[in-house]
């Protein structure tokens, strides 16, 4: 890892990262409020089929006729709004090297300094990681204050959220792997956002699918969300730790993959 | 036809790290031709001027040495490293100015300075503020907000701020005004004069003329040559206009041999000079003329012979 060259990352990314930070938390305290709210005033509403059918398919069970803190709660870290900020956050940061900086045309500049190319990777990574870090301790902290405000008696265990904020760390981190792959194999940042973006949202259909209809699961093995269970973490109180070291393996392979393309490839003009 | 290949390239000293070696190099982009078989040697010291064409192969050759492009077959080493393995390690005592320059848009001169520093780890504020003024760059001005120009003097001054062994240019007067251009070229001859080598590549005949002591032009992706300035323009002839004291002299006179006699035109002859100067100026004692004027050797002429004959040849 190279200082000066974090603190240039640092430097252009810190605005984006405080920004998306401040989002998180936001939206998970008010999507907090508004589920609690809007089933204790409603509960009525669980009775209609299309409304069960769209939670079994975020949470992965059968819904009772009332929801319970643990489903509010799980809710919160599947809404699609959660998952696309911070999948939005992990494609954006880990295209930046190479192929946001090739297309910009930085990279000549970058790589004329004595860096290597795998500490170039390695940092930006780094700091994409810690970045990622903060972003979902930031929605953690959201999360919790939106329960302890609005939730009364009920709310949720802080390190139970915590466990669902590590698993779905493990998730940023896959998806971050393969959205650096993505870059590596790419010259202009379109070509590393579309696949990697596109991957990320065939894995959120996939998984409504899969939930309802049997035979789609057969692809549910290379699906991220297959592995990030909140619902399961917070009624069985236990770590996932096979579905993180899936998620961290997935995350680790395709980004060290995508360090050898970077590594070797030709760094054309564009 | 193609001109003859020409690589007289000095030889090193015996154990001495040369600056730039390239062997055979070739570079193809699928089916498409970079560089072929390019050989060549840069002493330390020298002011090398690396000339060609658009599209001649010169920036794919640069990349190469620089370890953004990985070669097709053949090597180049620089300070004694291979480009593409130890490309990090060479660019501690390497810099570098790309010829299509693009900067983060928020670097002014004084965050690059820090931000460069840091990564180099070594101080550039003191060397960066002397280019500064040298060069005339205000340190606040972000690159987005600036001039081709000024982009362009604070990426010179990035690539000499860390004191290098070498400087790899790419085209490096382009958007320079004429006082900067004679800023760089100072710069640059201060900075070969205390040891450090330049590579500069341009498609200005006359500026590596102006600037460089040995040249290699490259042509459809290939040497074409590879000569010292002194050596070039010794070659090069010298236009020769002989005006006769009457037509009739001009029409029938006889061409001496070392005169290749271009035209006839009233009491002119316009003639190159193949032959030593000093036949022509005992010839010329002898003639009924009533002037006689000698260019200087005419390396543009030179030069576009090479390129002319790539076009034909192409």
């Amino acid at each position: 890892m190279n200082r000066g060259l974090a603190l240039k990352v640092l430097r252009e990314t810190w605005m984006g990262t405080v920004l998306f930070c401040a989002s998180l938390a936001a939206v998970e305290l008010l999507l907090t409020y508004v589920l609690l709210s809007f089933f204790r005033d409603a509960p009525a509403i669980l009775q209609f089929r299309v409304l069960q059918d769209v939670l079994k398919g975020m949470l992965g069970t059968e819904v009772g006729p009332t929801l319970g803190p643990e489903a509010i709660a799980a809710i919160t870290w599947l809404h699609p709004l959660v998952l696309g900020l911070v999948w939005t956050q992990a494609v954006t940061f880990f295209t930046r090297l190479p192929a946001a900086e090739v297309e910009r045309g930085t990279i000549d500049v970058l790589l004329s300094l004595p860096v290597s190319r795998t500490t170039a990777y390695l940092t930006t990574s780094l700091v994409g990681l810690g970045g990622g870090a903060c972003f979902l301790a930031a929605g953690t902290v959201g999360h919790l204050a939106a329960f302890r405000f609005f939730a009364g008696d009920s709310a949720m265990p802080a390190p139970q959220v915590v466990v669902v904020a590590l698993n779905f760390y493990a998730q940023y981190v896959a998806v971050a792997g393969l959205a650096a792959l993505a870059s590596a194999c790419a010259s202009y940042r379109a070509r590393a956002l579309t696949p990697a973006l596109a991957y990320v949202a065939a894995s959120f259909l996939h998984g409504y699918v899969a939930r309802l209809w049997a035979p789609a699961q057969v692809l549910s093995p290379v699906n991220v969300m297959n592995y990030y269970q909140p619902l399961a973490v917070f009624m069985e109180k236990t770590w996932p730790v096979r579905d993180m070291v899936v998620l961290l393996a997935i995350g680790a392979a395709a980004w060290a993959v995508g360090g050898l393309v970077f590594a070797r490839r030709d760094i054309r003009t564009v | 036809m193609h001109a003859e290949t020409r690589s007289n390239a000095p030889q090193g000293k015996p154990g001495a790290v040369v600056p730039i070696r390239v062997e055979q190099l070739t570079k193809r982009y699928g089916a498409r031709l970079g560089v072929e078989r390019v050989s060549f040697e840069v002493r330390e010291g020298s002011l090398f001027g690396f000339l060609g064409p658009n599209g001649a192969g010169k920036s794919t050759t640069i990349r190469v040495l620089m370890g953004l492009l990985r070669p097709s077959g053949g090597r180049a080493r620089v300070l004694g490293r291979d480009c593409g393995r130890e490309s990090h390690r060479i660019n501690e005592e390497l810099g570098y100015l790309p010829g299509d320059l693009r900067l983060y848009p928020w670097l002014t001169l004084r965050q690059a300075l820090r931000m460069f520093g840091r990564v180099r780890r070594r101080d550039l504020t003191a060397e960066g503020d002397r280019l500064a003024g040298a060069f005339d760059l205000e340190s606040n001005v972000p690159a987005h907000a600036m001039s081709r120009g000024m982009r362009q003097k604070l990426g010179i001054i990035l690539a000499l701020a860390h004191r290098p062994r070498l400087l790899i240019l790419d085209e490096p007067t382009t958007g320079l005004d004429p006082l900067m251009q004679r800023a760089l070229y100072t710069q640059l001859r201060a900075f070969a004069a205390e040891g450090g080598t330049v590579f500069f590549s341009s498609h200005t005949l006359s500026e590596v003329e102006a600037l460089c002591d040995r040249v290699v032009i490259l042509r459809d992706g290939r040497v074409a040559a590879d000569e010292a300035l002194e050596s070039l323009r010794a070659r090069a002839r010298r236009a020769v206009t002989v005006r006769w004291n009457t037509s009739a002299d001009c029409g029938e006179r006889p061409v001496p041999r070392f005169l290749r006699l271009q035209d006839r035109r009233g009491r002119d002859w316009h003639a190159s000079l193949v032959g030593p100067t000093t036949e022509l100026i005992a010839w010329a004692a002898g003639q009924p003329i009533e002037d006689l004027s000698v260019e200087p050797p005419d390396l543009a002429a030179l030069f576009e012979g090479y390129y002319v004959e790539a076009g034909a040849g192409a």
